[in-house]
């Protein structure tokens, strides 16, 4: 489990990327991380994983300060970077080089996976390979650590489409009751049908932390109003029209798919999470949503 | 601290590394004993030393050069392993196998180089004066003194390869080029204290061979060996200490 408790950090200390920022990641999960480019999603990942030390406050890797980067905390962890890092090795020496260190690897899974992504047939060097082959490697390397606590930041970036699909399959299939795992992104789409849970940042603060399910108990996503008509009509047929309430609308877009909209579901009626259209309506209404979701 | 760890960090590092340091430090340095023994004709020779030397001192900075790429610093740090077991790992690494490898490729150069001169005696390069491999040997040991001041340098270098995040060839430079200024600061005012404090007294009573001997000789014997322990001691601790504190 991660926990931040009023972490406070800036690269410069006149200005501060974060200012009190407080989140728990509790294992059975995945979790969405969004915010927009230089909202400090990385920073934060760093901060997590004690890559980076808070200016004030605590970060905690199961209950351990994570500043310690324990042994036992890190070979909990595995973190994906971004700009991946790769050293001169075969895939095969890489695994014989860096899989001892995780006491849950698991050589068939990682066969298994490089062979989902088409990598199982390369032979040479890693850091020869593209970018995206690169990334493929270190995705199938990542999940069959089976670590408690993957974390990983912008994943999608270079994959194929066809890559990005098998990567979800993937990533649903590795979860479970035991395992947190952390996806940071700008490219929500990614995260369609995977994540359970939303954490969304945004100049330097933390608007909420909260399960998908939670979500769209208190927001609707509709378009073109089609749920709430839809309502409104079955509510009349029972002569109920006045039990009819409106939500208060958050964020509308125009788009040529329709009219999208976020509005408060005071009618507890169900609808499909647009971490979209979440993101757009979070950032237009931090305080409320942040008190929404407390 | 787990030895498991340190055996798998080891393990990691020779993954990665061993194709590099065969070729481009052991190979390298053996070629180049090799190629000066037939040179100048004869394996006692200051510059191979100095060379091998310089080797030893660099070696930290490629060991934790990890460091000096954002990502690649991040999987440094991430391995599964605590800070102390990374930096043991690196002060084997520096202070046994490499320092090992280069004696070794600077021997097996040497004593190639030395099998090709009696094998030419007296031809083309000429009498190289050496009479049996033993012999060759015990020369090219150095002494306790010479040893402690070699791995005082490496571990000057191995705090400021952990410390210095960019431009860290230059900068470990600089840090040598100010250490020695500190401790020749050092050295200098113990003597000049010495002198100031008992020299007029010698003079005024006519010793002047003893000033020499006592004061500015024999008094600095000590100094340098109890400063490479010091140094060697400092600059361990130290770059413990500043690996617990690096960040990505």
């Amino acid at each position: 489990m991660i926990q931040l408790q009023n972490v406070e950090f800036g690269y410069d200390k006149n200005r501060k990327l974060f200012n009190g920022v407080n989140l728990q990641l509790e294992p059975g999960h995945m979790y969405g991380l969004l915010g927009r480019n230089g909202a400090g999603k990385t920073t934060l990942l760093k901060i997590m994983t004690g890559l980076l030390f808070p200016q004030s406050g605590d970060a905690f890797i199961d209950g351990e300060p994570a500043y310690k980067r324990t042994a036992q905390q890190m070979s909990d962890i595995y973190f994906l970077q971004e700009e991946i890092y790769v050293p001169h090795l075969k895939i095969n020496q890489f695994e014989d080089a860096f899989a001892p260190f995780y006491p849950n690897f698991k050589h068939e899974q990682f066969v298994e996976y490089l062979r989902e992504m088409e990598m199982n047939h390369m032979l040479g060097f890693i850091d020869k390979f593209s970018h995206g082959q690169k990334k493929k490697v270190m995705i199938a390397f990542a999940l069959a650590t089976n670590v408690p606590l993957l974390i990983m930041d912008e994943p999608t970036n270079g994959l194929d489409i066809p890559t990005k699909s098998i990567f979800r399959k993937m990533m649903a299939a590795y979860a479970d009751e035991q395992k947190t795992v952390l996806i940071s992104t700008h490219q929500v789409r990614d995260l369609y049908s995977l994540i359970d849970a939303v954490s969304i940042i945004d100049n330097g603060r933390m608007i909420f932390n909260a399960p998908c399910d939670v979500i769209t108990e208190k927001l609707l996503f509709d378009r073109d109003n089609e749920i709430t008509n839809k309502y409104k009509e079955e509510m009349e047929k029972e002569g109920k029209a006045e039990m009819v309430k409106e939500g208060k609308l958050y964020y509308t877009d125009e788009t040529p798919r329709g009219v999208l909209q976020v509005k408060e579901n005071v009618n507890h009626l169900d609808s499909s999470l647009d971490l979209e259209l979440l993101f757009n309506a979070s950032v237009l209404n931090k305080n409320e949503f942040t008190e929404m979701f407390k | 601290m787990n030895i498991d760890n340190i055996i798998k960090l080891i393990k990691a590092y020779f993954y990665e590394n061993w194709r590099n340091d065969l070729i481009y430090s052991f190979g390298i340095m053996a070629a180049l004993s090799l190629i000066m023994t037939i040179i100048y004709g004869n394996p006692y020779i200051t510059e191979i030393k100095i060379a091998a030397v310089v080797f030893m001192i660099y070696y930290p900075c490629r060991f934790f050069s990890k460091l000096y790429q954002p990502s690649s610093r991040i999987h440094f740090l991430m391995t599964p392993a605590t800070n102390a077991e990374k930096v043991v790992t690196g002060l084997f690494l520096t202070n046994v196998y490499f320092v090992a490898g280069i004696v070794l490729s600077v021997l097996i150069g040497q004593v190639l180089g030395y099998g090709i001169l009696i094998l030419n005696k007296p031809g083309i390069f000429g009498p190289c004066g050496i009479h049996n491999l033993a012999e060759f040997l015990k020369v090219q040991i150095p002494n306790g003194g010479v040893v402690l001041k070699i791995y005082a340098c490496i571990s000057t270098m191995f705090f400021a390869a952990i410390y210095f995040k960019k431009s860290p060839f230059w900068k470990l430079l600089l840090t040598v080029f100010v250490i020695s200024l500190v401790f020749g600061a050092i050295i200098a005012g113990t003597e000049w204290l010495n002198v100031l404090l008992t020299v007029p007294a010698e003079i005024r009573n006519g010793n002047y061979y003893k000033v020499v001997e006592n004061y500015i000789v024999s008094s600095s014997n000590w100094f340098p060996y109890v400063a490479c322990c010091v140094t060697i001691v400092y600059f361990y601790a130290m770059s413990f200490l500043r690996m617990r504190e690096t960040e990505a």
